[in-house]
């Protein structure tokens, strides 16, 4: 089944910004899902449109079989939503907090207690638990937000930018959880930029700007749409004058070929020409790469 | 009303009663107008009484059941059964401004209403139990402080003539009526004014309208322009409840999940 179904969804604001435009997208369940763009892409409001926090120009979208505006309720039970505006109270403390929005998604006190005291130890924030959240860094806050999200174990979750604000070893706390819950079948929705961060974590991919999506699928079905051979990097004291490349260094150039099996042939021509190799690495086309491809693509269609 | 909107309403209070700053705020004024204006003006009239001749207007205005009475108990009699109680509303209306301002515009403004609005509580139960919230502390000061204030007066009665006070069919109205609905408006003109407001003090700043009607009755009655009698009361109490309700009501639901976010 799927999870998140997305049909021609549109959404303009006044007085002719369209913030998402004409997007269609499928997510099956326990995925993890990569919704890649800039700031001001269209990222946030997407999450909002599928929560049913903002009612579409156009298009329809269904989570789990639930319309977001029919049923907001209905999704708000089986979702949970961390977005950089949702804040928590400042004048409770960390379990409060927890304890209090256990509460409102319908849990018994005890077990919100007891699932708010486990996510605070996972999210490392146990020490933490009893002090005020005025006293809390911007990184404490954004993780308390993630147990927050997770409080009423959802079925979908929405992450807008979860580890903006965090230190690296938070961060990797973070990337941990959410890799725990896509094992536990829990389907992940994360919008970031940090096209690195999404390459360790997302099994699919939607990279959208300007409201566009731009492309969807895996690494490997994107990698299609722009390059898929490999980038060569390599340092000799002498090349073949056949080779087509790009200069990085002095010595040291990068090209581009199809298969990979073709590197032999040229380091086997440079060793026969009695040329010196001290350096040989191939690679497929980042995400990141593969995002600027598209992007580069998309602007210029527009021009 | 179900566990959820408990919780809500649990942490509503919580909220303004940890709050020290509101909290002083929601009480000073209860205390100014229900127990210090109230005993100065027993204070002043059974200890101090001045000419009376200034009164005879006033006294001939009076209902006959009053004006039978000697000059100082009449005009105890009025100012505590009909004079106060016009401005006891005062009290339920600050209330409930800066509790429904803290609940409402506060929560907006530090942008904790996002994150509620994700709940699975419908937009309207949210309201009512913000608006539940408000009413509960509301009433629940108003009717503390006039308690204190009979037994008070009481107190201060037996010790300066050994008589007792026992509160007129105004207060009847007024608190079963009149309170709510001074309760219902307030909260009515912060919820609606909570779209538009970027801030707890610009809120309460809008409810403040309703306190000039409020004022102008009393400053009427004070002056003995007209006596406000029990009756009149009883049917301004019913008309400003159903005018309270409707419009509260009509204000949640004009609400969407995109007013509030914006």
């Amino acid at each position: 089944m799927e999870a998140i179904v997305i049909e021609n969804l549109e959404k303009i604001f006044p007085p002719d910004i369209h913030a998402v435009d004409q997007i269609r997208l499928q997510i099956a369940q326990g995925e993890v899902f990569g919704f890649l763009g800039p700031n001001g892409a269209g990222k946030t409001t997407m999450v909002k449109l599928l929560n049913g926090m903002l009612e579409p120009t156009a298009g329809s979208a269904s989570i789990m079989g639930l319309d977001p505006l029919k049923d907001t309720t209905g999704i708000h039970a089986i979702s949970g939503v961390l977005t950089e505006h949702a804040m928590m109270y400042d004048q409770m403390s960390a379990v409060e907090n927890l304890q209090f929005f256990g509460e409102v998604f319908g849990l018994q006190k005890d077990e919100t207690t007891k699932r708010a005291l486990e996510l605070l130890q996972t999210l490392q924030l146990d020490e933490a638990k009893d002090q005020k959240l005025a006293t809390y860094s911007t990184g404490m806050r954004q993780r308390l937000s993630l147990a927050r999200a997770l409080i009423h174990k959802p079925k979908i979750l929405f992450l807008d930018e979860p580890t903006s604000g965090l230190d690296p070893e938070s961060a990797m706390a973070v990337n941990q959880l959410i890799q725990q819950l896509a094992n536990q079948g829990v389907t992940i929705f994360l919008c970031t930029h940090q096209l690195r961060y999404a390459q360790e974590l997302c099994t699919n991919y939607g990279l959208i700007s300007q409201g566009k999506l731009l492309a969807t699928g895996t690494l490997e079905q994107l990698r299609k749409q722009v390059y898929d051979g490999y980038t060569v990097r390599l340092k000799s004291s002498w090349l073949p004058d056949t080779l087509h490349y790009t200069k990085i260094a002095d010595d040291e150039i990068e090209f581009q070929l199809e298969h990979e099996e073709d590197i032999a042939a040229i380091i086997r021509d440079i060793v026969m020409h009695g040329g010196n190799i001290t350096h040989v690495s191939s690679r497929k086309m980042s995400l990141e790469e593969i995002y600027f491809a598209l992007m580069k693509e998309a602007e210029g269609e527009r021009k | 009303m179900n566990q959820k909107m408990k919780a809500i309403i649990a942490k509503d209070i919580r909220s303004i009663v940890g709050e020290k700053r509101y909290f002083t705020m929601l009480l000073f004024l209860p205390f100014f107008l229900g127990i210090l204006f109230p005993s100065i003006f027993v204070l002043l009239i059974k200890v101090a009484p001045t000419d009376m001749h200034d009164l005879d207007g006033l006294m001939q205005l009076l209902p006959k059941d009053l004006a039978g009475d000697s000059v100082l108990d009449a005009l105890l009699s009025l100012i505590l059964n009909q004079t106060i109680p016009i401005f006891f509303m005062l009290i339920p209306i600050m209330c409930a401004s800066v509790m429904a301002a803290s609940s409402f515009v506060g929560e907006k403004e530090k942008r904790t209403l996002e994150t509620l609005l994700y709940s699975p509580l419908s937009l309207r139960d949210i309201f009512k139990a913000k608006v539940l919230a408000s009413t509960i502390i509301s009433l629940l000061i108003t009717y503390a402080t006039f308690i204190l204030m009979v037994l008070i007066l009481n107190v201060e009665f037996q010790l300066l003539d050994g008589t007792f006070f026992i509160p007129g069919l105004s207060w009847l109205w007024v608190m079963v009526l009149l309170v709510p609905a001074c309760t219902l408006l307030a909260i009515t003109f912060i919820v609606k004014g909570s779209a538009k407001s970027k801030s707890m003090e610009e809120a309460q700043q809008k409810a403040a309208f309703l306190v000039m009607p409020i004022l102008l009755a009393f400053i009427s009655q004070f002056m003995g322009f007209v006596i406000i009698s029990p009756f009149m009361i009883l049917i301004a109490g019913v008309i400003l409840f159903i005018i309270g309700y409707l419009m509260l009501q009509k204000t949640t639901n004009a609400f969407t999940y995109e007013t509030l976010i914006k």
